[in-house]
């Protein structure tokens, strides 16, 4: 395994990211346009009693290993609670209703998966959510878990308010919808918005939808909006490991599927980056893709100002700006 | 010129946004072209598959862009707290 990835190689998966996702966005918002009646800008804040403290949830495997949620829970945690679209499933399973949940990926059929996919059943096959750790729930018995997650959100839906991204794909719009949930709208940052051609200035034309810096994934966004427009403070993130723990077999990432293809079978390590924490005195492993997630949270962190607590207890995310620090501590300080 | 940082070389950037003190658009291809040689063929194609769930770009300190004109003042939130 390498130790870093350089510049060059983050801009192929920068551009990669754009390419897959900048044009079918901007064709979901189009469809999506009906439902945008309220902005970010908008969402109701949180009560007073919730104080000044949030905390935003990616779906890392840290959720699982650390027990996060019943931290959480245990320490009766009174503060505003933010969750990525992936781990909002994992927090209503064990009986925590975020107040927020932010969905941004335009991928057509897998987000929907989040929220309970009422066309499980006529979707092709894959594999894509038993073979990753972020929700092990959803690693066995898919149908079973998608019925439970369906019955869940849509019990609990009217009480979540989610920060929808306009080029989020319009299933998983009408399956909030369905639930009940308020929407709040923002176009993603796509690219630089004074260059004439501007993707994000044509999303901004045709939408006039606020628009907000993403980090690069639902989790990365769900910190950036605690801060931007719910201008909390402290922000913690858990679940936001960026990596792999110590053990997890190659053939258990996220992208070990596309790196297949590609790699030969011999070298397919050769594509991983190896990051020893020194927090945990622990190696653990990246793909190109959560690597360059992890430059964008540290370019955000660095460039914004804000200080980033990192609860999350495992993975690779640490660096300028970003206060390693035990979830309990967090919380009892609140 | 606020500081331009995410799809660093995403088709229609303009060169001006390169960071104080990098090289110039060219010096950089060339360092790109010599680094490519040296990543093999497969990581190259490999990372050309790799996209993450959105694109991602800061400019200066500005986390939210309500269609204001660009200028070096533009208002963000980024610097508010």
């Amino acid at each position: 395994m390498k130790s870093s990835l350089d510049r060059s190689c983050l801009d192929l998966v920068a551009q990669a990211t754009f390419q897959k996702t900048a044009e079918i966005g901007f064709q979901h918002a189009k469809q999506n346009l009906p439902y945008m009646k309220q902005t970010v800008l908008d969402v109701p804040r949180t009560s007073p009693e919730k104080g000044t403290s949030a905390i935003s949830m990616a779906a890392g495997p840290s959720l699982h290993r650390r027990q996060t949620i019943q931290t959480i829970k245990n320490l009766n945690y009174r503060g505003t609670l933010i969750v990525a679209d992936g781990a909002m499933g994992h927090c209503l399973r064990n009986g925590l209703i975020p107040d927020y949940v932010v969905c941004v990926d335009p991928h057509p059929t897998w987000i929907i998966r989040w929220f309970g996919d009422p066309d499980l059943a006529t979707r092709a096959d894959d594999d894509y959510f038993r073979r990753q750790d972020l929700d092990p729930a959803l690693n066995t018995k898919e149908r079973e878990r998608n019925d439970e997650l369906i019955r869940l959100v849509n019990e609990h839906g009217p009480k979540i308010k989610v920060i929808m991204a306009t080029c989020v794909a319009p299933n998983v719009v009408a399956r909030c919808r369905d639930a009940g949930m308020s929407l709040y709208w923002w176009n993603p940052i796509c690219d630089d918005y004074d260059v004439p051609d501007s993707h994000t200035r044509r999303l901004y034309d045709l939408t006039g939808m606020p628009c907000m810096v993403t980090g690069g994934n639902g989790g990365a966004s769900a910190w950036i909006f605690a801060n931007a427009v719910l201008q909390k403070s402290p922000v913690a993130f858990v679940g936001m490991d960026l990596g792999y723990a110590p053990g997890t077999p190659l053939s258990k990432t996220q992208y070990y599927h596309e790196l297949i293809k590609v790699y030969p079978e011999e070298r397919l390590s050769e594509a991983y980056i190896e990051i020893h924490n020194p927090y945990l005195n622990e190696t653990w492993y990246t793909d190109p893709t959560y690597y360059w997630y992890r430059q964008c949270f540290l370019d955000v962190v660095k460039q914004s100002g804000w200080t980033a607590y990192n609860c999350t207890e495992g993975g690779t995310l640490f660096g300028e700006g970003i206060e390693w620090m035990a979830l309990d501590h967090f919380i009892k300080e609140q | 010129m606020a500081k331009l940082i995410g799809n660093y070389t995403v088709s229609g950037q303009p060169t001006e946004n390169a960071k104080p003190g990098q090289p110039d658009a060219t010096e950089r291809e060339k360092a790109e072209g010599a680094h490519q040689a040296t990543v093999s063929e497969f990581e190259r194609r490999a990372l050309g598959r790799l996209g993450g769930s959105i694109a991602f770009v800061m400019k200066g300190k500005n986390v939210l862009w309500r269609g204001e004109k660009a200028t070096d003042s533009s208002k963000g939130t980024g610097d508010e707290k």
